[in-house]
């Protein structure tokens, strides 16, 4: 499986494309903030203009002509460089005092450029000019600090935009890292699954994020996955090894029939005992092809509302004159209506296995309890006896396919009964324990109440 | 009676058809659905038995279309081992009884006959009478020779299945799927033990029995002959 490269990871891309979006934001604050910083400063540069102005006319007022160009001399003493420019003409246009010699007619404009005002620079100025008496005066402040502000933004926002971009490569790179990281491990495991090791699952990081999530569920999926294969490897080898003996056993009678009818014997005792053979084998198969049907779980599409304690009154109803010959007791406590959503049909054959396990297995004199009580929002059906039980070490074993204790070789019974019961608690849903009774088996399946 | 096989497996449907003749029934067969829907609507038959599994057309289409073609000739369904939602699926199809396969003569013989039966059955009645043995199921209540026969519920619709189908076999199966609803073999002789109870306060205070074991572990009621 080829592994993904660096640049087409989705951490990788993801933390681009971030980025790209973040720096389009960080450009539309930065250019609002430039907007509004730079219309600021052009008011107060007006507004500072606008008061020297009103100063040199109130100076013209008080003391004439001489003492406006006075001001103005005054001013252009003080004024270093070309920070502030000056000029008064007369209304001939004679330059009366100042420090530049000439200024263009300005009609709207606030902005001029240092050239036309006879300055050899490229600066711009902020320009107001007013008509005093017959006089007309200029007066500039350099715009200088507005460029400034034009290089600072500009730098600042370059400086951050590269930073930024250095942020977002490099987390960019680790966080996609991580991730392929993340996903190798998925991928290893993966490969290991396709190669037929359902055992394998994929690290988690325990984290709880939406990978880890998925993580679970993958491994849940290979589990079920590995749990199917394992069901239908084990149903195969059931078959291959359980059938084989009483087919066997069916031929050999079949040969001692073709035997006996050559020597002109009577074959029929032979044909009986091939045909319940035969009938045996049908059952074991029949039985283990309804388990694979109910492990399908297709049944489950016929689920209704089903009243666990009506059925299993039902079925000890059924059972009980069997049970009473055998010489067994039977006491029964079912609560008030248990409902469940289940499948009547199997959950009767449930009871039903669970009961014949006990006829099958117990001697006379053995008691029998079963009870259908609710607990919380669960059912539980226990059905006990104090007959001989189940090792505590084969409890497990008995719920395989065909799985028989040593003990109960000799009895009739496929040894499908318990998988059967327990195909049907698992389609339900249903958990199944099998407790020591001390002595004998207690059978206990809890049953998630309807809703 | 006359009866419709349709069967694609040569060695069942030889099987069948011999049993029936050799029990003076007719028997045709058809091995594909195709054949089987069009001899079915062509002639009368008492009974149909359809293999699920067919060539041309499979059993349940055969027997959707013969039912959408008014046809209400009694069917049952052959249907293969493990199917456990197969008789649900049969009978909406509008079967009236499946088997399943590999099966004992005996027990489809059983259930086609009781299947042939079932328009008479659907007559409303009132008392049941076998002999001295008589069922009154407004009452319900049972007598025998005047004499009341007390009976566990169950006990009660196990007599009135054997009796509305007097004379006739009922298997082990056909009792627990009509009397308990149980579809599913169970593994010990349950239903003996039933039927030997019933007998104990049916049969045994009196002389002569009624209800009679068949070969076959099937089981009938009708009078000594």
């Amino acid at each position: 499986m080829p592994r993904v490269s660096l640049f087409r990871s989705s951490g990788f891309r993801l933390s681009v494309a971030f980025t790209a979006l973040f720096l389009l934001a960080a450009a539309i604050a930065g250019a609002t903030a430039y907007s509004i910083i730079n219309e600021e400063l052009h008011k107060r540069h007006e507004r500072a203009l606008a008061e020297q102005m009103d100063f040199f006319e109130a100076a013209y007022k008080e003391g004439g002509i001489s003492d406006l160009a006075g001001t103005v001399e005054a001013y252009v003493r003080v004024v270093r460089d070309k920070d502030s420019i000056f000029l008064l003409e007369a209304a001939d246009g004679a330059r009366l005092a100042g420090n530049i010699d000439q200024a263009p007619m300005l009609q709207a404009g606030r902005q001029a450029e240092a050239l036309t005002l006879g300055i050899d620079d490229e600066s711009v100025y902020f320009i107001q000019q007013r008509r005093i008496g017959p006089y007309r005066l200029t007066v500039g402040a350099s715009a200088e600090d507005l460029s400034e502000l034009d290089e600072i933004v500009l730098e600042g926002a370059l400086w951050a935009a590269l930073i930024l971009l250095a942020i977002a490569v490099a987390g960019g790179v680790a966080l996609s890292r991580r991730m392929n990281d993340r996903i190798a491990l998925a991928q290893t495991a993966l490969e290991r699954v396709a190669e037929g090791h359902f055992e394998a699952r994929i690290p988690r990081s325990g984290n709880g994020d939406d990978i880890d999530t998925l993580t679970g569920m993958m491994n849940a999926a290979v589990a079920r996955l590995g749990a199917s294969v394992e069901s239908i490897r084990q149903i195969s080898n059931d078959i291959s090894h359980d059938l084989k003996t009483p087919l066997n056993r069916l031929r050999i009678s079949l040969e001692e029939a073709l035997e006996k009818q050559t020597a002109g014997i009577p074959v029929i005792d032979e044909l009986n005992e091939a045909s319940s053979e035969a009938s045996r084998i049908i059952g074991t198969f029949d039985a283990l092809l309804r388990i694979a049907q109910i492990e399908s779980g297709a049944r489950k599409a016929r689920f209704e509302t089903v009243d666990l304690s009506a059925v299993a009154s039902d079925v000890v109803e059924f059972y009980r004159a069997a049970i009473e010959d055998a010489g067994m007791r039977l006491t029964v406590r079912l609560g008030k209506p248990a409902m469940i959503v289940g499948d009547r049909e199997l959950l009767t054959q449930l009871w039903a296995n669970l009961i014949e396990n006990v006829l099958h297995h117990c001697e006379p004199g053995t008691s029998i309890s079963f009870s259908v009580e609710k607990r919380a929002n669960r059912f539980e059906v226990v059905l006990a006896d104090d007959g001989p039980g189940i090792p505590a070490d084969e409890r497990e074993k008995v719920l395989r396919r065909l799985y028989r204790l040593d003990a109960s070789r000799q009895t009739p019974g496929s040894g499908l009964g318990l998988s059967t019961v327990k195909a049907i608690a698992d389609l339900h849903e249903a958990t199944l324990d099998l407790e020591d009774n001390g002595p004998g088996l207690r059978v206990r399946l809890r049953f998630a109440a309807a809703a | 009676m006359r009866i419709l096989l349709v069967e694609d497996d040569a060695k069942t449907a030889d099987y069948v058809t011999r049993g029936f003749r050799e029990g003076g029934h007719v028997c045709d067969v058809f091995s594909n659905g195709q054949d089987g829907l069009f001899q079915a609507t062509r002639e009368t038959y008492d009974v149909m038995i359809v293999d699920r599994m067919l060539p041309g057309l499979d059993g349940l289409s055969m027997a959707k279309a013969l039912r959408a073609a008014g046809t209400r000739t009694p069917l049952i369904f052959l249907t293969s081992i493990g199917g456990v939602d197969d008789r649900v699926e049969g009978l909406e199809a509008g079967g009236d009884d499946y088997l399943t396969k590999p099966f004992a003569f005996a027990e489809l013989a059983a259930r086609v006959g009781a299947l042939a039966r079932r328009p008479a059955m659907q007559q409303e009645v009132t008392v049941l009478k076998v002999h001295d043995l008589q069922m009154d199921l407004i009452r319900r209540r049972v007598t025998r020779n005047g004499q009341e026969v007390d009976l566990q519920p169950k006990e009660f619709m196990l007599l009135e299945t054997l009796m509305r189908n007097e004379g006739r076999v009922l298997t082990r199966t056909m009792l627990l799927e009509r009397v308990w609803d149980f579809h599913f073999d169970p593994q010990t002789s349950v239903v003996e033990t039933h039927i030997s109870r019933l007998r104990a306060k049916v049969d045994k205070p009196f002389e002569t029995a009624l209800i009679h074991t068949t070969r076959s572990s099937g089981y009938s009621i009708h009078a000594p002959r």
